[in-house]
């Protein structure tokens, strides 16, 4: 079961690149929501590698230490994402959208600090904290704070959406803060409640497919600027 | 009451009622006659583009980058509409990516203003 989670995962992460690479062309060199998708496509590479080594681990029953190498790529794609997000925020607020914070973003700022709180707390439950290389356990330190910082980042992206008043790109944002904050729910789930594997496990295969979907719709803004694009051609040249 | 809701509200009079295909056909074809004869004016020109790009970007998004195009390009005009499209594309492909940037350039390049 293990094993299929993991190829879930991968699968969804693999499916993610391809839509980053294709949002990522569709914007011009210099534009700071390229290298937006530029750093997501990496963290989903990333990612991609990281499920890779875990599927090959579980399969081939590698010890805890080999296993705990894995931190390494989550923290990589952590940063990715993370450096993502910034990009992404940046890009909006340059139009001058996520500048007015409300006093409700700030009860959820210090929700999501409330969750992380466990994760950083009873990290020792997980893993990675009991491999015998420090610098394994450092980085499962490190990764367990990191994941908390792409939900304070979400809740940024939740306020641009709620701004934008509809449409596919504050969908796809909405799919991304889903993505987002579910990652650490799982985690202080995992952590905090010890009777949770189901939900932590289903949630934990579901998040991936999140970002995912967020990237689909946010490719179907690329497509449907096409398609009206060609519609007004084809009436343009019925006309003339 | 602005432009967008009277039309909005003379739509749902309309659908009220109950007109006859035909009759709403003909009154289309003046619709479209009129606007062919006179063009549009800026409002009316920036309500249809905020309508296009509604289902890209939403309502709220459509309307602060127009808003923030018209003050980029020194207020909106007849005269200065193609520098106003030209800053719309320019904002809209920022974070909408370059197809939403053409369709802006397509379709206020299209349009025909009085």
């Amino acid at each position: 079961m293990v094993e299929w989670g993991e190829f879930i995962k991968l699968m969804a992460y693999v499916a993610a690149l391809a839509y980053c690479c294709r949002i990522r062309a569709d914007h011009p060199r210099p534009a700071r929501m390229r290298q937006a998708w530029t750093w997501l496509a990496v963290s989903s590479g990333l990612s991609i590698l990281r499920h890779a080594y875990e599927l090959v681990g579980y399969l081939a029953d590698w010890e805890l230490d080999r296993m705990s190498w894995r931190q390494i790529l989550i923290v990589l794609a952590l940063l990715a994402l993370t450096w993502g997000l910034v990009e992404l925020a940046a890009a909006f607020r340059a139009v001058g959208f996520g500048l007015h914070w409300r006093r409700l973003d700030w009860f959820w700022l210090a929700a999501i600090v409330v969750l992380a709180v466990p994760v950083v707390v009873h990290r020792h439950q997980l893993g990675d904290a009991n491999s015998t290389i420090a610098a394994m356990r450092s980085l499962q330190f490190l990764s367990s704070i990191l994941l908390a910082v792409p939900a304070a980042l979400a809740l940024g992206l939740h306020r641009i959406s709620v701004e934008m008043t509809g449409g596919k790109w504050a969908t796809a944002l909405q799919w991304m803060v889903a993505f987002l904050v579910s990652r650490l729910v799982c985690l202080c789930l995992l952590t905090a409640v010890p009777d949770s594997w189901l939900v932590v496990t289903l949630l934990g295969w579901a998040a991936p497919w999140m970002f995912v979907l967020a990237a689909a719709e946010r490719w179907n803004v690329t497509r449907a600027a096409e398609k009206m694009s060609d519609q007004i051609f084809a009436g343009a040249n019925k006309a003339s | 009451m602005n432009w967008d809701q009277a039309l909005a509200q003379e739509g749902s009079r309309w659908r009220e009622a109950a007109l006859r295909q035909v009759d709403t056909e003909r009154l289309l074809q003046g619709t479209m006659r009129r606007l062919e004869r006179d063009g549009l004016t800026p409002t009316e020109a920036m309500a249809l583009m905020s309508h296009l790009l509604e289902p890209l970007c939403g309502k709220g998004a459509a309307e602060s980058t127009m808003t923030a195009a018209s003050r980029r390009c020194g207020g909106l005009s007849a005269r200065n509409w193609r520098t106003f499209v030209a800053c719309l594309s320019e904002l809209i492909s920022s974070f909408c990516g370059a197809a939403a940037g053409r369709l802006v350039d397509q379709a206020g390049l299209s349009l025909e203003l009085a």
